[in-house]
């Protein structure tokens, strides 16, 4: 809509202040202020672009102005002034990268961004670009305008090793990337990577108290370029091309303008063994033959120096840090400095620890974030979070303690989908892949609170930095356990691989756990109580176990199904109360129905959850029959009688050391008449309990015969047997597998399980688990526990059931 | 004999037809010189003392606390060896325990009896389908749809808040309870039936039909000139098992000048504690019958013979299926002719041609062709009125209790 004309007027027409001349300097006599113009051009459609720095300690430049004298016949000497962000539409100003400018100042600062690059759309040459000062005065700047197209070129081309890429972001935003100055600049910086690939440089070479020389620079060329890294110090040569921490260098990207991930910085400490050099040279040889020298004058410093030296370089901390460990290990060093190097160590390291940040963002290179950090105790750590580094795979990752001391964790480490991650940061990382969260286990021993940081060393981005936040969780026990597992995101994608996710830690870390309640239950045993309803008979056959969790009415369909039958009279019945939620209803409902069913029965209760396993192991320590039942509350007797049947067949089948029933569900189909092993296709490495014949019609005789193996919801033996075995193993979480668990053990001693089909029962589960419909937090207990069932059995604890040669006589 | 018969509800407080029979049978058996009979009647807690589960209102008659839900019939009261009950038990001594309906006093007590007299004679009268059905006992699904048998995966679907485990606990446990007892009587055939398919011998159930106490059939009204028998009448209360609607949308279906020629006079209540849909569904119909249908409130079971006096014909609407309504005796006993659905205890008690008539159960439009046909055909009253069966008198009824009582 505005023609060039318009324009001009508006520039012209702008309303501008006026200043003296006394208020306008020159650079000279502005120090300590130092600022260059690189390149001024006028584009053909009268855009200005200028490319300079500024070095500015003080912080005194507020701006750009544009001043022009006014005519002399009106006002000698003074100026009419534009600030040009302020008093013109879209200026831009662009921040540039300068490491360079730093250096050549000799400045110490991690700040870079004194680059910048200036576009003003309409600019009128009569007026001479200014800086504005804090205090209200300008500085005029020195440059000359170039306005034809190959001069500017060739200007801009020595810009290019400095700032290249951000200069065509400047004028991206300023001009357009339609622009021909734009294109000029894009086609450089391709031209320029080609030729620009390596270059190095020290930036700092330290003798911490003439002991210990520290090697700070950066290379500008890829890792794996590289051949050969080598200090020479007084005439001797130290290699430490492996000895070397890498950190990233953002501020090199505009060095290396659209191959940014080229630039990396290194720290090394390597002992001087005597050698007091004054001055030191890197030389470096790349794989193409080339080789670059640098040479640097050593810095001396003492232990305080030092310090300071790190405070001000906090990018340079972790990775200084973690090669002083490294030194702290060297053999040579002579006791005093050993210490003090040790000493220094203990107090720095927690430092930069806290220092670190918990999500690590560079800009277009990557992201690395921790989610949740567990302290597990001794079980040590487990870690989720994601990351985002295009194309690269860490070479190691390393867990750190409050000492600096390092576990590599690479081989725990677990990919995981993350679709949220992979999502949102699909258009800024196009190809982000679903699996950039993870999972990490680090057998470090950790508390809450305790300071953590995670290192993931790459090739070529260098080290990466993170600090694990293990903070207080109230949780133990199971509730940990199912916060743990919770965190898994979609976990029914990962069903292919989480044999090897519990195999590379996970497993081990919730064994631990689970060890740790399992110690605070024995060490809180006191806290059983047992209440008598009714009177036990004197001489009994069987003491019958049922555990009590989540659902009390079951104890009442029991009692009224027990009641009249004469086996009863020599039972001793032990209801355990595995839910603390239900002690109280269990007491009142076994107060107001043990008359009225005429059963004796204890109660036995405690004040936490202890599981299937757990609850039956209590249970079985007030027992005092010669013979065990162990029975699920929700299985309900047909008929009287079931019990001596079952008693019987114990006692005179071969070799037997446990039988159990034919449990039937309500509509008579059946629910288990034996259980097998079997391979799952949907969650490979799991070896799965089947029930054979589930759901149909039970059309085999009453004899009984032999299985594999027999389900825990009611199953008969000896208590000698059972106490031999030490009762249901409690490594397995909440209830799965402790009952297959329990029948190798028979196994493995020589014993045989039979079901007895005579004996009938109706067992109302209210459906087995399906583990493949859902993964849930259950479901993936489930998996747990499978997990270590069969890494028992293949350590050989367990007999393998899937090798057993039985005589299946009789089963459906 | 002692016999102690328990009821869930006193007529005192509740005249249903259960609680009546109950009470006649415990009246009858007390006239026997050498029978002793004690009434305990459940009762809501207000009516109670403060701290005793019984209350004598009379020699051998008590009230008794406790409210078991129809869910699971799990009785309230106490179980133990010392309590009210039991000391009240332990003192009769009774030879027979008869439970006249076991919804309210709660399944258990069965069991509780068992325990304190041991030596005692169960005896348990079935009134409707409360151990087979949890949609209070009707046996319809709660889609409205009849049901025919009973199956814990089709009881799921009605409660899907219940498991089919639950259903099937519950009726193990009921089941539980009931083998404890030596004899149920029911009053109908078909509900002997329905139990017997549930899972009850056969040869455990007795049928005895209610009785009524002896009375005089009520005279005819007298016609005045060119009138017909046409004047119906619905007894009972006005719900939805009980299909007044089904009547009123019966009436509303004949031509105008049919339904100028007929009347029906509503007696009973309890239309204010239905749901508001079903109310307005009501009062449409009412409206659109404005001159035929008469709304004449609640009655008691003694004016009976009087009402009677002015109608020709007694007509039920019950879309359940009942078990044996009084209602069929009563009109049998006062000399009406009466109208029922074909289904259930009604089809069973009521046949088609013997004082009665039958109509397609739920569907108004079979019911207004049988109003039809009597308005066509003025001599089909006169034949019904002369095939009236007779009517189950209490004293003969209550022989038959205790000739079961000496048997079992």
């Amino acid at each position: 809509m505005n023609s060039n004309e318009e324009d001009f007027q508006l520039l012209s027409g702008v309303p501008y202040d006026t200043v003296t001349a006394s208020d306008v300097l020159y650079l000279k006599d502005a120090a300590p202020l130092k600022s260059s113009i690189d390149a001024a051009v006028m584009t053909e459609d009268g855009a200005l672009v200028v490319v300079g720095w500024i070095y500015d300690t003080g912080k005194i430049v507020q701006g750009f102005s544009a001043l022009k004298k006014q005519s002399k016949a009106l006002r000698k000497k003074n100026y009419s002034v534009l600030h040009l962000e302020e008093d013109l539409d879209g200026v831009q100003v662009h921040r540039i990268e300068r490491p360079d400018v730093t250096a050549a100042m000799k400045g110490c600062e991690t700040y870079h961004q004194h680059g910048f690059v200036l576009v003003v759309p309409k600019f009128s040459s009569e007026y001479k670009l200014a800086l504005i000062l804090e205090d209200g005065r300008y500085v005029l700047l020195n440059y000359s305008m170039i306005t034809d197209r190959s001069e500017a070129e060739e200007v801009l081309y020595r810009c290019m090793p400095s700032s290249g890429s951000q200069i065509y972001m400047g004028l991206q935003a300023g001009l357009g990337e339609d622009n021909i100055l734009t294109n000029i600049v894009e086609s450089l910086i391709v031209h320029n990577v080609q030729h620009v690939q390596q270059l190095s440089s020290c930036d700092q070479a330290i003798l911490v108290e003439g002991k210990l020389l520290l090697l700070n620079g950066w290379v500008g060329s890829r890792y794996r370029d590289i051949r050969k890294i080598t200090l020479i110090a007084e005439g001797e040569r130290f290699d430490i091309t492996n000895k070397l921490s890498r950190y990233q260098r953002p501020d090199l990207k505009s060095v290396f303008p659209k191959a940014a991930y080229e630039a990396i910085g290194y720290i090394s400490a390597v002992p001087m063994r005597g050698l007091n050099p004054r001055n030191i040279e890197v030389q470096i040889s790349w794989r193409n033959g080339e080789k670059d020298i640098r040479d640097k004058e050593v810095e001396r410093m003492g232990w305080a120096g030092l310090h300071n030296f790190l405070q001000q370089h906090y990018n340079l901390f972790p990775s200084i840090m973690h090669q002083l460990k490294i030194a702290c290990k060297y053999p040579n060093h002579d006791a005093i400095f050993s210490v003090r190097l040790e000493k220094m160590f203990e107090i720095l390291f927690p430092n930069m620890v806290q220092s670190l940040p918990t999500m690590v963002e560079h800009p277009e290179r990557s992201i690395i974030a921790i989610d949740k950090a567990f302290a597990l105790h001794s079980a040590g750590l487990l870690a989720y979070g994601w990351m985002i580094i295009p194309n690269n795979k860490p070479q190691d990752i390393t867990i750190h303690d409050e000492m600096g001391n390092a576990v590599s964790v690479k081989d725990s480490f677990m990919p995981l989908v993350r679709e949220d991650v992979s999502n949102s940061y699909q258009e800024r990382f196009p190809g982000v892949p679903r699996q950039c969260g993870f999972l990490l286990h680090a057998s470090l021993a950790s508390e809450p609170g305790t300071l953590r940081a995670i290192c993931f060393h790459y090739a070529e981005q260098g080290d990466i930095w993170v600090r694990l936040s293990l903070n207080d969780s109230d949780r133990q026990g199971i509730a940990l356990i199912k916060e743990v597992l919770g965190m898994i995101p979609s976990p029914d994608q990962l069903s292919h691989s989480l044999y090897k996710m519990f195999d590379n830690g996970l497993g081990k870390a919730l064994e631990e756990i689970n060890q740790q309640r399992l110690a605070s239950n024995i060490s809180s045993n006191n806290s059983i109580e047992v209440r008598q309803f009714g009177v036990v008979p004197e001489e009994t056959t069987t003491s019958i176990i049922v555990p009590l969790y989540g659902r009390i009415d079951f104890m009442r369909h029991q009692l009224a199904r027990f009641a009249d039958d004469p086996d009863f009279r020599k039972v001793d019945l032990i209801y355990v109360v595995d839910d603390p939620s239900l002690i109280e209803a269990a007491l009142s409902l076994a107060a107001r129905y043990h008359w009225l069913f005429d059963i004796p029965f204890r109660v036995v209760w405690y004040d936490r959850n202890l599981g299937f396993a757990g609850a039956n192991n209590v249970a079985a320590g007030f027992a005092k029959s010669p013979r065990l039942l162990l029975l699920n509350s929700d299985v309900i007797p047909q008929k009287p009688g079931w019990l001596s049947i079952m008693e019987r067949e114990l006692d005179t089948l071969p070799d037997a050391g446990a039988v159990g029933p034919l449990l039937l569900f309500g509509d008579d189909s059946i629910q288990h008449a034996g259980m097998h092993s079997r391979w799952e296709p949907q969650l490979p490495g799991f070896m799965l309990n089947t029930h054979p014949g589930m759901g149909q019609y039970w059309q085999g005789g009453s004899k009984s015969y032999e299985q594999p193996m027999l389900t825990a919801a009611c199953l008969l033996l000896k208590k000698s047997n059972y106490d031999a075995l030490g009762g249901f193993d409690e490594g397995y979480v909440i209830g799965d597998f402790e009952d297959s668990d329990l029948c190798l053990g028979l196994r493995t001693k020589g014993l045989r399980l039979f079901v007895v089909p005579e004996a009938r029962l109706w067992h109302l589960e209210r459906q087995s688990q399906t583990i493949n419909n859902s993964l849930g937090i259950r479901q993936l207990i489930t998996l747990f526990n499978g997990w270590r069932y069969l890494e028992k059995i293949k350590r050989g604890e367990l007999v393998n059931p899937m090798e057993l040669e039985l005589d299946m006589d009789g089963q459906t | 004999m002692k016999i102690v018969i328990f009821c869930h509800a006193h007529p005192t407080f509740s005249k249903g037809g259960g609680e009546l029979a109950a009470y006649y049978l415990w009246q009858g058996i007390n006239s026997y010189p050498d029978h002793e009979a004690w009434f305990i009647g459940r009762a809501d807690q207000r009516v109670m003392h403060k701290f005793s589960s019984l209350a004598a209102i009379g020699e051998r008659d008590y009230l008794m606390a406790g409210n078991a839900g129809i869910p699971d019939l799990i009785s309230t009261i106490d179980f133990s060896n010392n309590s009210d009950l039991a000391q009240l038990l332990k003192k009769i001594q009774p030879d027979v325990v008869h439970f006249h309906h076991y919804v309210h006093v709660g399944i258990e007590i069965i069991r509780l009896v068992k325990r304190i007299c041991p030596d005692s004679r169960i005896v348990v009268t079935l009134h409707e389908y409360i151990a087979i059905c949890m949609n209070n006992g009707q046996m319809v699904k709660t889609d409205s749809r009849l049901c025919h048998h009973y199956s814990p995966r089709e009881c799921h679907l009605c409660f899907p808040n219940y498991s089919q485990e639950d259903f099937f606990l519950r009726e193990q446990y009921i089941k539980s309870f009931f083998k404890l007892v030596d004899i149920f009587i029911s009053p109908s055939n078909f509900l002997r039936d329905r139990y017997v398919a549930w899972g009850i011998e056969p040869e455990r159930i007795t049928v005895i039909e209610n009785g009524l106490p002896e009375g005089n059939p009520t005279p005819l009204r007298i016609l005045g000139d060119g009138e017909n028998r046409t004047r119906f009448a619905y007894f009972g209360q006005i719900n939805p098992y009980k299909g007044v609607d089904v009547i009123l949308e019966a009436f509303a279906r004949l031509p105008k000048d049919l339904r100028k020629k007929v009347t029906l006079d509503i007696f009973g209540s309890a239309l204010e504690q239905q749901t508001l849909d079903f109310q307005e569904r009501i009062k449409k119909l009412l409206k659109k019958l404005k001159g035929s249908v008469h709304l004449h409130g609640p009655y008691e079971p003694h004016e009976m013979g009087r009402l009677m006096g002015d109608v020709d014909w007694v007509v039920m609407g019950s879309v359940w299926w009942e078990n044996s309504p009084l209602v069929i005796q009563e009109a049998f006993k006062f000399g009406r002719p009466i109208i029922t659905p074909d289904i259930g205890g009604m089809a069973e008690k009521v046949q088609p041609g013997k004082g009665g008539l039958n109509y397609r159960a739920r569907d108004s439009v079979s019911l207004s062709g049988v109003i039809n046909r009597i308005i066509e055909d003025p001599g089909l009253f006169d034949k019904l009125y002369d095939s009236l069966p007779e009517y189950p008198r209490s004293s003969d009824i209550t022989q038959r209790h205790v000739g079961i009582y000496a048997d079992v």
